[in-house]
C-alpha cells in the first residue's frame, strides 16, 4: 500500500535526489497556482538556506572558532613514495588532501546549486606517530573523509574520522559553552542546507535517527539533546527566512518519515513553523491511534497531500480517512489517494484565503464646499451654541431622532468605566429596543422647538477639532436624490447630501469645566435645500454609544497599496482577485515579476482563475 | 390628497426598515449569490448622478454586481448582529404616496450594530454602523422590466464603516 500510494499519487519523495516526483507529478488543482515563481524562489532558498550570512562559507579565520571542527586521522601515507621526502611527504600530503578534497567539495555545492569553488586549506594539523591528525570544518572534513581509500603517491590512504570522545578535550568555562552554541547552531544550519531540495522545495526530516553526521555529533546518543534537537532546528529555519510569505513560499513539503514518532510530542514546533505546508508526510511512524496526531488537528490549514501509511492506527482504525479528511478542508491527496475533489478543495483554500477590501480614506463627494462648511459650522455650533445651531440649520419640517447603543463594541481601556445613559436613554429611539408605534412616534421629533428643547436637555459636549485632531473623525459625504424641495414644485425632490460622520465627545460639566464621559457617536445628516442659510437639516439621526476609539478606520496604506496592484494585475491578466492576489504574494507584490510569472503559469490554471 | 396620518408613516417606514436589515444581513451572511437584488439598478439620474452610490469602509463599490462579487470572492464568512435601529422617510411629500400607492419614495435609516468576521485578523468583535437608503422598487410598481418579481425596496445610498 505505502510505496504503491506514492508511486501513484506522487506527493512527497522520500529520500533525497529521487527526481522531480512529489507535487509536479499530483494533478495541479485548482485554487493551487502556488509554483508560479519557482525559479525565484529557488534561488531564494539557496541565498538564504545554502549560502551567504546564514551559512559562512567564506575563507576559514584563523582566529576565532566560528564553525563546528572535525578532527581527521590519516594513515598509510607513510608507505607512499612521498615519505622519502624532507619533511616525511606531510606537505605533499596536505596539497593532495586540499586539492581533491576542494574538488569533492565543489562538486557536492554545485549539486546544490552553489557556485564557484571554495579552497580547502588545511591550516591545523599535527603528527601522531604514523598518524596525520588534521582539523577542519566540517563540511570540508566530508569531503575530505570521501578520499578514504585513495592512492597518494602510490599508496592507499585510510582517512577516518576520530569520535567526540577521542578529542582533545575542550577547556571548560564561559567562552566554550558560547563557542559551543555557535558551533551547534552552524550543524543545524548545515544540516538543513543538506537536507532541503530546492526544486521539490521539500525539507527532509525523514529517518533523523539514521542520518550519519547527526549520529557522529551523538544528538541521540543522550535524551537532552535528542529532545532539543527538533526545536532548535525549527528555530533555525525560522531564522531564515525575513517574511513568512519567504517561509511560505520556499517550503512546501516536509517529511517526517521513518522517525519512530510515537507522538507529536518532539516534532510539535513544525506546525508554528511551516503553518502553511502543502505537504506533510508522517509514514511509517508509530503513531499508535488518531489520539496521538489530534496536536495537529487545527494545524496545517493548507495541506494539500497528507500521508500517514506504515502507522500502527491504520489497523486500529481503518477508517481514519474520513476523519483525517475532515480535519483538513483543503485536502485533496491522503496516502496517494484522492480524497476530495480539486474543485471542493480549491472552494474551501479560498474561503482561507480571503481578506475583506482595506479600509481606506473617507469618500468625500462634495460641490462647493456645502458639506464641508456645514459640518464645521454644526460641530463648532452644537459645542457652544445649540439654539442658535437649530435657527441656523433646522426649519419645521426637520426630524430628529437619536438612538443608543449601549451594547456597541467599547475600546479596550474604557472597560472599566461605568457608562451613565440615563439622560438618553428616554429619548432613545433605537427601533431594537422600541417597540411600540407610539413610543416610536414619540421620540421622533419634528420642527426647531422640539429639536431645541432636546438639545437642550443633553449634556454640554466637547468635540475634538476638526482641523488639528482629524484622525479623531471619519466624515463622508454622497449625493442624494430625492430630498424635499422646499419650494414644494417637485414631488419627486431635489439634490442634497447624505453625510455620515463618526467620532467622539466629551461629555463636560458646565460648572467646573471638566469632562464627565468619552462616547463615541455616529451621525447622520440628509442636507437640502432651505433654512435660514440656502442649507437645511433635513433628517439628522444621531447614535451615541461608549467610546470606541478611532482604530477601526484607520486607512490602511499597505493593505490600499496592494489591492492596487490586485486591481492592476487582475486588469492586466484577466485572473480573478483571488489568483491576482496570489500570484502577488508568491512575486514578493512585484507587478513586473507578477505579470512574468503569471505568463509562465498560465496553461496550467484553471477556468475559475480568471473574471 | 388625503393627509397620511402620522402613525400609519411610523408604522410603515418601519416596517420597510425592518424586513429590509433582517433580510438584507442574512443575504451578507448566507446567500451572497442574492446581494446584487438588493440594488437599485445602475442608472443615470436627470441630475447627471448615478446611482446606486455604494461606499464600503471608503471603497466606492460601482454597482450591485460589484458589490456581491466584492461579498462572494474576498469576504470571509460575516455574523451579524443588529444592536441599534432606526428609520424615518426622506420626503414625505412622496411618503404620502408612497404609503397609499408605494410610488416613487425614500426611506433613510441607519443602524449600529456588531460585526464578527470569523477569519479576520481585527479582533473577533467589530462595530460598524451602516447607512442605507431606500427606494421603491419601480419596475416591481409598474409591473414592467427585469425587476417587476423583485424587492419592493432597493438600495439607492449605502455607507457602511468600522467604527470599533
Amino acid at each position: 500500500m505505502d510505496s504503491a500510494a506514492k508511486a501513484r499519487g506522487g506527493g512527497i519523495s522520500k529520500g533525497r535526489g529521487r527526481g522531480a516526483a512529489g507535487r509536479d507529478e499530483t494533478p495541479t488543482g485548482p485554487g493551487r497556482a502556488r509554483d508560479l515563481n519557482s525559479e525565484v524562489f529557488k534561488r531564494e532558498i539557496l541565498r538564504h538556506v545554502a549560502t551567504g550570512e546564514a551559512v559562512p562559507r567564506g575563507p576559514r579565520a584563523t582566529t576565532g572558532q566560528i564553525k563546528h571542527m572535525r578532527d581527521l586521522k590519516v594513515t598509510g601515507h607513510k608507505k607512499s613514495k612521498a615519505a622519502t621526502n624532507e619533511d616525511g611527504g606531510i606537505q605533499s600530503l596536505l596539497t593532495f588532501l586540499e586539492k581533491k578534497g576542494t574538488i569533492n567539495l565543489d562538486k557536492r555545492n554545485n549539486a546544490r546549486g552553489i557556485k564557484g569553488s571554495h579552497l580547502i586549506r588545511i591550516i591545523k594539523y599535527q603528527e601522531e606517530g604514523d598518524a596525520l591528525i588534521i582539523t577542519l570544518p566540517s563540511d570540508e572534513a566530508l569531503s575530505i573523509l570521501r578520499l578514504d581509500g585513495w592512492v597518494f603517491a602510490g599508496a592507499n590512504i585510510k582517512i577516518e574520522q576520530l569520535s567526540e570522545t577521542t578529542r582533545s578535550p575542550t577547556p571548560p568555562g564561559q567562552a566554550s559553552r558560547a563557542e559551543n552554541a555557535t558551533e551547534v547552531k552552524h550543524l543545524l544550519q548545515n544540516f538543513l542546507s543538506r537536507r532541503y531540495n530546492a526544486e521539490m522545495k521539500l525539507l527532509d526530516l525523514s529517518a533523523l535517527g539514521s542520518d550519519a553526521e547527526l549520529n557522529t555529533l551523538g544528538i541521540f546518543n543522550s535524551a537532552s539533546t535528542q529532545s532539543k534537537f527538533f526545536p532548535a532546528l525549527m528555530k533555525i529555519c525560522d531564522g531564515l527566512f525575513k517574511t513568512a510569505q519567504e517561509k511560505k513560499d520556499t517550503v512546501h513539503s516536509v517529511t517526517l518519515a521513518n522517525n519512530e514518532l510515537s507522538s507529536l510530542a518532539a516534532v510539535a514546533s513544525l506546525a508554528p513553523t511551516f503553518p502553511d505546508l502543502i505537504n506533510l508526510d508522517l509514514s511509517n511512524n508509530k503513531f499508535p491511534n488518531l489520539a496521538s496526531l489530534h496536536g495537529w488537528k487545527h494545524k496545517f490549514r493548507h495541506l494539500d497531500h497528507l500521508i500517514l501509511s506504515g502507522n500502527p492506527f491504520e489497523q486500529e482504525s481503518p477508517d481514519y480517512h474520513t476523519q483525517i479528511t475532515n480535519w483538513y478542508p483543503t485536502l485533496r491527496i491522503l496516502n496517494g489517494v484522492q480524497v476530495r475533489s480539486n474543485e471542493e478543495a480549491a472552494r474551501t483554500s479560498k474561503q482561507i484565503t480571503k481578506s475583506p477590501p482595506p479600509v481606506a480614506a473617507p469618500l468625500f463627494h462634495d460641490e462647493a464646499q456645502i458639506a464641508e462648511t456645514f459640518i464645521t459650522n454644526f460641530f463648532a455650533g452644537f459645542d457652544s451654541d445649540r439654539n442658535a445651531l437649530v435657527n441656523m440649520y433646522y426649519d419645521a419640517d426637520t426630524t430628529f431622532s437619536l438612538s443608543v447603543n449601549s451594547r456597541a463594541p467599547r475600546d479596550p481601556s474604557q472597560d472599566h468605566i461605568k457608562q451613565e445613559w440615563d439622560v438618553y436613554i428616554k429619548r432613545s429611539r433605537n427601533l431594537k429596543h422600541i417597540a411600540q408605534t407610539p413610543a416610536r412616534m414619540a421620540r421622533k421629533l419634528q420642527g426647531q422647538d422640539a429639536i431645541r428643547e432636546v438639545y437642550n436637555t443633553l449634556p454640554a459636549t466637547r468635540h475634538p477639532s476638526l482641523t488639528s485632531d482629524p484622525q479623531k473623525w471619519v466624515i463622508e459625504c454622497m449625493h442624494q436624490a430625492g430630498v424635499p424641495d422646499p419650494a414644494g414644485q417637485l414631488p419627486y425632490g431635489v439634490g442634497g447630501f447624505l453625510i455620515t460622520i463618526h467620532g467622539e465627545y466629551e461629555e463636560i460639566n458646565i460648572s467646573t469645566g471638566q469632562p464627565k464621559h468619552h462616547r463615541s457617536f455616529d451621525r447622520t445628516f440628509i442636507l437640502g435645500p432651505g433654512g435660514a442659510t440656502g442649507v437645511r437639516i433635513v433628517r439628522e439621526m444621531w447614535t451615541v454609544r461608549p467610546y470606541g476609539g478611532d482604530q477601526a478606520w484607520k486607512v490602511d496604506g499597505q493593505a490600499l497599496e496592494q489591492e492596487q496592484l490586485v486591481a492592476q494585475l487582475s486588469a492586466a491578466t484577466r485572473m480573478n482577485a483571488a489568483y491576482s492576489r496570489q500570484c502577488l504574494e508568491e512575486s514578493g507584490w512585484d507587478l513586473q515579476r507578477a505579470v512574468v510569472a503569471f505568463e509562465g503559469a498560465r496553461a496550467s490554471l484553471p477556468a475559475d482563475a480568471f473574471v | 390628497m388625503a393627509e397620511v396620518r402620522a402613525d400609519i408613516l411610523t408604522k410603515v417606514s418601519a416596517e420597510v426598515a425592518e424586513t429590509f436589515v433582517d433580510a438584507y444581513y442574512t443575504a451578507l451572511q448566507g446567500s451572497r449569490n442574492t446581494i446584487s437584488s438588493y440594488y437599485t439598478p445602475r442608472k443615470t439620474l436627470s441630475d447627471g448622478k448615478v446611482v446606486p452610490v455604494i461606499v464600503w469602509n471608503g471603497n466606492h463599490i460601482p454597482d450591485a454586481a460589484a458589490m456581491q462579487k466584492m461579498f462572494e470572492e474576498t469576504m470571509p464568512y460575516t455574523y451579524y448582529d443588529v444592536q441599534s435601529l432606526d428609520c424615518d422617510f426622506v420626503n414625505t411629500g412622496l411618503a404620502v404616496q408612497a404609503a397609499t400607492e408605494a410610488n416613487a419614495d425614500v426611506v433613510s435609516k441607519k443602524e449600529l450594530d456588531q460585526h464578527s468576521p470569523v477569519v479576520v485578523m481585527r479582533g473577533p468583535d467589530e462595530g460598524f454602523s451602516e447607512t442605507f437608503v431606500l427606494v421603491p422598487n419601480e419596475e416591481k410598481v409598474t409591473g414592467k422590466g427585469k425587476g417587476k418579481e423583485g424587492r419592493a425596496w432597493l438600495i439607492q445610498n449605502q455607507n457602511f464603516r468600522y467604527v470599533v
